[in-house]
């Protein structure tokens, strides 16, 4: 009988559903612009905070050895900075690492080259890059390596301060996250009160079906159901439009996302694809329970059981 | 024990109108009763108290010993699976067929497919629309259309028929029809409470006749006449 019950149950609310064909259409359009808002809005976060985690990896202070020291001597200025405080890892780049890193970076640029062949020898020395613990120590590392006590062995010494940049992407990122969370929740709350307004269209046009249904003694929850499976069938319909919108939009976006990585891969597409059931499944969710709730305010006014 | 019991019912609305005041009424099983009166007397008051479709201000109504005055909201399409009812506007579905439509009342319960194939012909058989079971109401004269509601009314095999002015549409030869419909039901064991305010119907079947006026029962007659107080 549940079975039975259940199929009638999904059979009233698929007639609901095409009954009010068009505003139908509009309401699942309403809740996919919502997602759709939601989506952007979570892509635009993973971006920055790779973005974001990216750079900070990047941060390092870059020692620059004198060329002339021995390999003992250069393993113990590296075991002396691991000492120091706030140091987290210390990584050595020997001359011929150095010549071979500078080689690539400048592989472009042929009077470099020229020159490397004039002088014949490698003129670097070798190096160590110097990782913090956190963002605020390279500062005193830095401070630290230039100091007296390390000036027979280093030559030169410098920090990328990637902070400001980091500082300006956080501020973006908020601010896009709040015009997004803003656009999200107008949606949101035009969705509520557009599934409020179809469910109690479709109670308006089924009113002759319900008080037969409750004349031959239909039970309150087999009038009600139909309606809250409708909410549930508008927030599946959305979610699934909207993830056939999102993926080609992410394909879109994708040139511009490596533009804007500089050389890093990061596949935005791969990313949502290895994380679609759980993104778009708790969009799922959210979708549901908005409706539900539309749907429950919507029958507790205007359906009487 | 009555099938049927109102002990003392009293139904006040809002604005201090008061449709029913203190009636005492009990109707054994397979009575057939007409409640008679003029419009506004309390007729269709207690039509809806019976079906749990209002509660009273004061009273109970107990159905064979269950007091459904105190029923839950769950409780009560379990009470209207009991009783089946008949309205004047038929209460129709116009895109549904006669079949479809008699069938609505089992699908909604949980009925099977099969067992809904079985019961609707025998039904349709009873009220006489066996072999119309695919027209649509428009297509049906207003005697067909209360049959079909009728035979809805008896897809749950229900101990009590209530027919609320069930001839109020149709024509005196249709009315006729319906009457014998409701006395054949009868006789199958089914109580039947026919509320009307037709002259002619009740005089007719000389059963028990019930006069409400003003809300009140004046007179209760076990082989009555629609008398006008």
């Amino acid at each position: 009988m549940f079975f039975v019950t259940l199929s009638r149950v999904i059979k009233f609310s698929l007639q609901n559903f095409w009954r009010n064909f068009w505003l139908s259409v509009v309401t699942v359009t309403i809740i996919t612009l919502s997602l759709v808002s939601v989506s952007i809005l979570g892509a635009l976060n993973i971006i920055s905070s790779e973005a974001l985690s990216r750079l900070e990896e990047r941060i390092d202070i870059s020692v620059y050895l004198k060329p002339e020291l021995t390999l003992a001597e250069v393993q113990a200025v590296k075991t002396q900075v691991e000492s120091l405080a706030g140091v987290k890892a210390v990584e050595l780049v020997n001359a011929e690492d150095a010549l071979n890193r500078f080689r690539e970076r400048h592989s472009s640029n042929p009077l470099i080259a020229e020159a490397l062949l004039e002088i014949g020898e490698n003129p670097l020395g070798a190096s160590l890059v110097v990782k913090a613990i956190s963002d605020q120590g390279y500062q005193e590392i830095l401070d630290e390596v230039t100091s007296e006590n390390f000036s027979a062995y280093v030559q030169n010494a410098r920090y990328d301060d990637y902070r400001r940049v980091i500082q300006a992407i956080t501020d973006l990122s908020t601010k896009l996250t709040n015009v997004g969370e803003i656009i999200s929740l107008i949606f949101l709350i035009i969705s509520l009160l557009v599934v409020f307004n179809t469910i109690r269209m479709n109670i308006y046009t089924h009113r002759e079906e319900i008080s037969i249904m409750r004349l031959v003694g239909a039970s309150n929850s087999f009038i009600r159901m139909p309606f809250v499976l409708e909410g549930i069938l508008y927030a599946l319909l959305a979610t699934l439009i909207t993830a056939a919108i999102f993926f080609p939009g992410l394909s879109a976006v994708q040139p511009y996302v490596n533009g804007f990585f500089n050389g890093y891969q990061f596949d935005l597409v791969q990313y949502f694809t290895e994380h679609s059931l759980s993104f778009f499944g708790w969009q799922f969710i959210g979708a549901c329970v908005l409706s539900m709730i539309a749907s429950y305010v919507a029958m507790r006014r205007y359906l009487r059981v | 024990m009555p099938l049927i019991e109102f002990r003392n019912i009293s139904k006040n609305y809002p604005g201090q109108t008061v449709a029913l005041h203190n009636v005492t009424l009990n109707i054994d099983k397979g009575e057939f009763v007409s409640i008679v009166g003029q419009s506004g007397t309390g007729k269709t008051t207690l039509v809806k108290l019976l079906i749990a479709e209002e509660k009273p201000t004061e009273g109970r109504i107990l159905l064979g010993g269950w007091d459904i005055t105190t029923a839950k909201a769950r409780e009560v399409p379990v009470i209207r699976r009991q009783i089946g009812v008949v309205f004047q506007d038929f209460k129709l579905l116009p895109r549904r067929t006669v079949f479809e439509n008699v069938a609505f009342a089992l699908e909604v319960a949980g009925v099977t497919a099969e067992r809904i194939k079985e019961i609707v012909p025998q039904l349709l058989k009873i009220v006489g629309l066996e072999h119309k079971n695919d027209r649509f109401p428009k297509q049906l004269s207003g005697g067909e259309q209360q049959r079909v509601v009728i035979a809805r009314a008896l897809a749950h095999r229900p101990e009590i028929l209530v027919a609320d002015e069930p001839t109020g549409n149709l024509d005196s030869i249709n009315t006729k029809e319906i009457i014998e419909l409701l006395k054949k039901i009868n006789e199958f064991g089914t109580t039947v409470i026919l509320v009307t305010h037709n002259r002619e119907v009740v005089n007719e079947l000389k059963r028990r006749v019930v006069v409400l006026d003003g809300g009140r029962v004046v007179s209760d007659q076990a082989r009555g006449r629609y008398v006008l107080s």
